[in-house]
């Protein structure tokens, strides 16, 4: 008969571990995680904001021609921009004397929470996933979407704990957006990241038109994200004459890596 | 304080330096160097760190370290004679290899097989060697710096007079 000592650190071990996840199943643990994480969450914040800063030095080294290049596209493209924009700043002043004189309300009511990332997950999860540091507690739910500093979308929530949450990025393979294409036809489809370094939209019938530089936003099907926010622009069509659809390439307007503060719209 | 440093910084470091796994060091290190008991100790502290601040199904670290524990102190038992660097290299890459199986076999089977079955994923293989090579430069450094403090894993000859 085998006998099985009690006292046996493999015994103790599988004691302990089988209690944890037993109180973590029934909830009495949720105190405690609440507590460890808030307490780590300042130290967390700090550690992802200097290996983020890092990250971002590091890649900058890694390729200066690349960047020189891009410094000289952007520059460019900055100054037909500011140009456009000036006529843009009119109209909007424009528009905001013809709202107030309509009293046309039609401001975005949505409230918005900020929140610091504090970690990405594990490279053995292949997904790139952001954690951030606000959770249920704080009105967070999956579905949400999520938005940088400068309010492109970034990604949307896909899971939540009492004090923080995961966000699939736009570039994962695991994250869908219902998006619309800001040209004529206003073509709506579903955007799909690409390995992490791109997004797709399929699915969009021969017949529409769409543009490399076409500026994709949110179409605000489903309710949990607001219509309107900048997604990024088209790269590259691919619209074969034998295939039924097309489908387009979608550049982010963002280098995800060196973000580290985000906001969750509620809507 | 290595539960927080390898959940936010080391993740987001640039991409080879991702590959550093340090609390399997640490457990390594622990086993090593000290008993299994107070790796088991540092398996479950850090686990249940991790567990609680990663979004895996709870018990994912702790389950994940306790049998690469198991399995790491039975090659240190069986296989190995002495407490050499070379002991000590073998060890940390028998324990890397067989984290990320079980690490990759509980990630598979959480996502109830929707991924691909991570042997025929190109990404497995160089995450696995990025993690040896840095397990091993851990290694040797923690080996020197162990045989620096004490004569414990110094060699030793005996000499006929």
């Amino acid at each position: 008969m085998v006998k099985i000592k009690t006292n046996s650190p493999i015994v103790i071990f599988l004691v302990v571990a089988i209690l944890l996840i037993f109180l973590h199943a029934v909830g009495l643990l949720s105190p405690l995680e609440n507590f460890l994480s808030t307490l780590t969450k300042p130290l967390s914040v700090h550690l992802y904001g200097w290996s983020s800063s890092l990250n971002s030095s590091y890649n900058a080294n890694q390729d200066v021609e690349a960047l020189q290049g891009q410094i000289n596209r952007l520059t460019k493209e900055v100054s037909a921009l500011t140009v456009a924009n000036s006529g843009y700043l009119e109209t909007a002043a424009e528009n905001q004397k013809l709202r107030s004189t309509l009293k046309f309300l039609s401001v975005n009511n949505f409230q918005a929470v900020v929140a610091g990332i504090i970690a990405k997950q594990s490279p053995a999860d292949d997904t790139g996933d952001l954690i951030i540091n606000r959770g249920r507690l704080d009105g967070l739910r999956p579905g949400l979407g999520v938005v940088s500093e400068e309010g492109v979308i970034i990604g949307k929530v896909i899971s939540v704990k009492d004090t923080s949450a995961t966000v699939c990025l736009t570039t994962n393979s695991n994250c869908q957006l219902p998006a619309t294409i800001q040209n004529e036809l206003k073509t709506q489809g579903i955007t799909v990241g690409d390995l992490g370094l791109t997004i797709k939209m399929s699915y969009i019938p021969q017949g529409e038109k769409i543009s490399i530089g076409d500026m994709i936003i949110t179409s605000g099907l489903g309710g949990n994200i607001p219509r309107g926010l900048l997604i990024g622009k088209v790269a590259q069509v691919y619209n074969a004459s034998n295939e039924v659809w097309q489908s387009a390439t979608i550049e982010p307007l963002l280098n995800f890596d060196n973000l580290t503060i985000v906001s969750v719209i509620i809507p | 304080m290595a539960a927080i440093i390898q959940f936010s910084a080391i993740y987001a470091l640039p991409s080879f330096f991702r590959d550093i796994n340090l609390l399997l060091i640490i457990l390594v290190f622990t086993l090593f160097f000290y008993d299994f008991r107070s790796a088991l100790g540092v398996a479950i502290i850090g686990g249940f760190c991790l567990d609680v601040l990663s979004f895996n199904f709870f018990g994912f670290y702790l389950i994940s370290f306790f049998l690469t524990l198991i399995f790491t102190e039975w090659i240190l038992k069986s296989w190995l004679t002495n407490r050499s660097l070379y002991s000590f290299w073998l060890l940390i890459l028998l324990a890397t290899l067989a984290n990320n199986i079980i690490v990759r076999f509980f990630s598979y089977f959480s996502a109830d097989g929707q991924i691909t079955f991570f042997m025929f994923r190109r990404s497995f293989w160089l995450i696995l060697a990025g993690q040896i090579a840095w397990s091993e430069i851990f290694a040797l450094l923690m080996f020197s710096a162990a045989s620096a403090v004490t004569r414990r894993f110094q060699p030793f000859f005996l000499e006929k007079k």
